[in-house]
């Protein structure tokens, strides 16, 4: 019984955690570091860095009042995250 | 140890106290009428001296006053300080000035007041001319001295009142203007655009001679200026982008007031976008 009310839980966080697509979530995109792809949606948090790849490349930058993270998409071009160490 | 320990409780008490003081004191607005004569309340063969000359700006004042809005006047200009009730007469209004006179100065007089709000009604004395581009001139200014000290300033732009005899003229200034500023809000300017020309409701009655109201319609000019003023307005979401990557970056910007967020697409710097 007691094994049962361990795993049930467990399954049901795995479940959840695993399904829906990584591509359009910014919560999945919120620890990946390297290029970016074009219309990804990031979240970046404070001491992380976005550098370019690329001659001009563009990026969408959507920051809410108060928060501390800001969610960013490539536009155009070439960039990479580079989270804080 | 004990005292040592009894004094430090006792300055942090102090240092907490004055915390929640700072926090509550919100330094008023600071805010500049910015203008020609119609700001600064001239009018043809006017006997009055300088200090009973209110124009909108008393009847502005009062309805900030009452509806709780910390205001504070600002400009090198004095006019009004005579009147009862008392209100801040600050200002820069300056009787006979183009708009061009206006954009040489502005940034002399962002720089000299520091306003957090700039309510700007100029393009009467522009006389022959249709053109947007001292309005837009100053704006430019009024840009480049956010630029230089890192400070947001809101800018509510009107379209200017007719004279009270039609005035074709400032009709197609307004119409040039409208243009003008529609596309620098799309550029993602801190502009607000009032419509004194049409939305103030003045009619020939409120006029005390050809070009200047009197003060039944400075009263309705002072609505128009208050309802725009009691928008909401945060700040920080204008301040945001600039404090991540320079403006020059900065391809289009955003404000969404009811989201409280700011959308905007830059450039990425050779030196990358620090968040």
């Amino acid at each position: 019984m007691k094994q049962i009310l361990i795993f049930l839980p467990s399954m049901i966080f795995l479940i959840g955690c695993g399904g829906g697509s990584s591509s359009s979530s910014p919560v999945s995109n919120s620890d990946y570091a390297g290029p970016m792809a074009i219309s990804e949606i990031y979240t970046v948090f404070p001491g992380d860095s976005v550098t370019k790849d690329s001659a001009s490349p563009l990026i969408k930058i959507i920051h809410i009042d108060g928060a501390t993270e800001s969610t960013i998409e490539l536009v155009e071009g070439n960039a990479t995250i580079v989270r804080k160490p | 140890m004990k005292i040592e320990q009894k004094k430090f409780k006792f300055f942090l008490t102090i240092l907490v106290f004055l915390g929640g003081i700072s926090v509550l004191y919100a330094a008023p607005t600071r805010i500049m009428p910015l203008g020609d004569s119609i700001t600064f309340d001239a009018k043809y063969d006017d006997p009055r001296s300088d200090s009973e000359r209110t124009g909108y700006r008393s009847h502005l004042y009062y309805k900030l006053v009452e509806a709780k809005y910390e205001v504070n006047f600002v400009g090198s200009q004095i006019a009004g300080e005579a009147i009862t009730p008392p209100f801040d007469p600050d200002n820069e209004g300056h009787p006979s000035w183009t708009s061009f006179d206006i954009a040489e100065l502005a940034y002399t007089f962002m720089s000299q007041s520091n306003p957090d709000i700039v309510l700007l009604h100029i393009g009467t004395n522009d006389l022959t001319s249709t053109t947007p581009w001292g309005v837009d001139s100053t704006l430019n200014e009024i840009d480049y001295y956010e630029r230089k000290t890192g400070r947001v300033v809101q800018v509510i732009v009107a379209l200017i009142i007719d004279r009270q005899i039609h005035d074709g003229r400032i009709a197609s200034f307004n119409s040039r203007l409208k243009e003008t500023l529609e596309q620098r809000i799309i550029d993602g300017d801190n502009i607000i655009m009032v419509d004194m020309y049409s939305g103030a409701g003045l009619t020939s009655e409120d006029y005390a001679d050809n070009t200047h109201p009197n003060d039944a319609g400075y009263s309705k000019m002072a609505d128009v200026w208050f309802n725009a003023l009691m928008q909401p307005y945060t700040p920080a979401l204008y301040a945001f982008p600039s404090s991540i990557v320079d403006s020059s970056y900065i391809q289009s910007q955003t404000v969404d007031e009811a989201a409280q967020s700011v959308t905007f697409i830059t450039e990425v710097p050779d030196t990358g976008i620090n968040f």
